[in-house]
């Protein structure tokens, strides 16, 4: 009696836990909800585009707004992971699949992918939608639009990638003890996920421009919306592409070299 | 079969001591009774056996293996019966048995079969495509003591296997546990009810405020209470855990 190889019980978990999940009321529930939120987007972006039309607002701004919305994406999911939620586990977990030999890195690796599946499965829709609606406003190609919505896509995973690596090396009673670190950790994400808000000050220093065009919400929204508005290219659309997959990459390492180190439980 | 060592175990949740310098040995095969008032660290004492808590301090070896040591090879011998089991109620029944096989490693022929003839056994057969949230409290116990067997565990840890179940389920409950003792699994069992624990357990620890008050057969623990040589388990218990000075009915 052996269990199957890492990817194989990855694949179990993952396969049984949508099974559990999406019942078909729940997937009745998630369809009205998508509709919605697309509807909502359709509305709010197509006020936005009304409102920068009619004051003259440049696409910086749209920059600067699309950097505020993925800034507060990532607070979200980073607090959840604070408090032990970026990585939900269920009673049922700890009574059916960590009394397993499943190991648990194995576990939580499938978690992640759960949760990454839910974001894109949910999240890319209403993002689509709303580069769509700005692609037509810039004229541009829609081929724009879904490279835009594949670059925020990156950015949805950073976010994902970064709660769980809080919530496996900080979360479930370790979080208590280093609750100092944990605090100033706080403050100092949300500092810097909130620093494209500086950038509407008048005669702010280029420096803080500089520091904003390098976090992943920066750099998220400046590829996305310079792509949908027809304003990026050439060599600084490439080497942002690149600083978004340092980011992606870094952010990878540490959860998952922490879960193997947590193996023993 | 495999026995049971714990060596001065202890289980801290801040300040508070939830276990107090344990030590058991539960022989190979042998049907092991653990009684205590509430919140004395019976479900304490079984979770860390099962290795989803962390010992503070102490071992625990199934067999030669260290659970703390070596999960994943200690948890393959065990087979845990939680005290409110949390099924996953979007799966039906055969899904969540399905995949509580194959997380445990079974294979797909022989998870079926043992699905079947467990469903058949327990008169579930019907309630094979039901979600498993739609089932009553015992047939769920039912379903939860089926997934407890589905790899055919050495080492059986049951925590109050009885709790809240019909007079019928209950028969079918302990009918399933006398089944599985004489299959030679070593069992704690975990119980509120004096007379299964009478009936079943060799051995039986009492513990009380993390600490075990006394162990032995009932002959022994009789002995240890002082009391009549025809007491009954629950007189030998209720003395036992006044002497510590609390009475168990006030708790």
């Amino acid at each position: 009696m052996s269990l199957a190889s890492p990817l194989g019980t990855v694949g179990v978990l993952v396969r049984y836990w949508v099974k559990g999940r999406f019942t078909k009321a729940t997937i009745l529930g998630l369809i009205i909800g998508e509709a919605f939120s697309v509807v909502f987007i359709l509305f709010g972006s197509s006020t936005y585009l009304s409102f920068s039309n009619r004051v003259g607002l440049t696409t910086g701004l749209s920059e600067v707004a699309g950097s505020l919305v993925l800034a507060l994406y990532l607070i979200g999911l980073i607090q959840s992971g604070f408090n032990g939620g970026g990585l939900p586990v269920s009673s049922s977990d700890v009574d059916y699949v960590f009394t397993s030999p499943v190991p648990p890195r194995e576990v939580f690796a499938a978690k992640v992918l759960l949760n990454s599946l839910t974001t894109v499965l949910f999240g890319f829709p209403p993002i689509i939608v709303l580069y769509l609606r700005f692609s037509a406003y810039y004229h541009t190609p829609m081929t724009a639009a879904i490279l835009a919505g594949l670059v925020t896509l990156v950015f949805l995973v950073i976010g994902l990638l970064l709660a769980a690596d809080i919530t496996l090396s900080l979360g479930h009673g370790i979080g208590e003890r280093k609750k100092l670190w944990r605090n100033l950790f706080i403050v100092l994400v949300l500092v810097l996920s909130l620093l494209p808000i500086t950038l509407l000050i008048p005669g702010i220093p280029s420096e803080v421009a500089y520091v904003t065009r390098v976090l992943p919400n920066g750099l998220a929204a400046i590829v996305s919306v310079g792509l949908v508005s027809g304003t990026q290219g050439g060599l600084d659309y490439i080497l942002d592409l690149l600083l978004l997959f340092a980011w992606i990459t870094r952010t990878k390492l540490p959860a998952w070299t922490r879960v193997e180190g947590r193996s023993g439980r | 079969m495999v026995e049971i060592s714990i060596e001065n175990l202890t289980k801290h949740y801040g300040t508070l001591v939830a276990l107090d310098n344990i030590s058991l040995k539960i022989a190979s095969g042998e049907v092991f009774g653990l009684l205590g008032p509430n919140g004395a660290g019976k479900s304490t004492l079984l979770k860390t056996l099962v290795g989803i808590l962390r010992p503070t301090t102490g071992t625990i070896r199934i067999g030669a293996i260290d659970i703390v040591a070596d999960p994943e090879k200690a948890k393959k011998m065990i087979g845990y019966l939680p005290e409110n089991p949390s099924l996953y109620t979007g799966l039906t029944t055969q899904e969540f048995l399905q995949f509580v096989g194959k997380i445990r490693g079974v294979a797909d022929d022989l998870l079926d079969r043992e699905i079947s003839e467990s469903l058949k056994s327990f008169g579930l057969e019907e309630k094979r495509n039901s979600l498993v949230g739609t089932l009553s409290k015992g047939m769920k116990q039912k379903v939860a003591l089926i997934a407890t067997s589905l790899h055919s565990p050495q080492v059986l840890v049951l925590d109050e296997p009885l709790t809240a179940l019909d007079p019928k389920t209950r028969v079918s409950v302990k009918d399933w546990i006398g089944g599985q003792t004489t299959r030679g699994v070593t069992t704690i069992l975990s119980t509120h009810d004096l007379d299964v624990a009478q009936t079943h357990a060799g051995r039986i620890a009492i513990i009380d405020h993390g600490r075990i008050v006394a162990v032995g057969d009932i002959e022994s623990l009789r002995h240890m209470a002082n009391t009549a040589s025809d007491a009954k388990l629950e007189d030998v218990f209720l003395r036992l855990t006044e002497e510590k000075g609390e009475d168990p009915a006030r708790r």
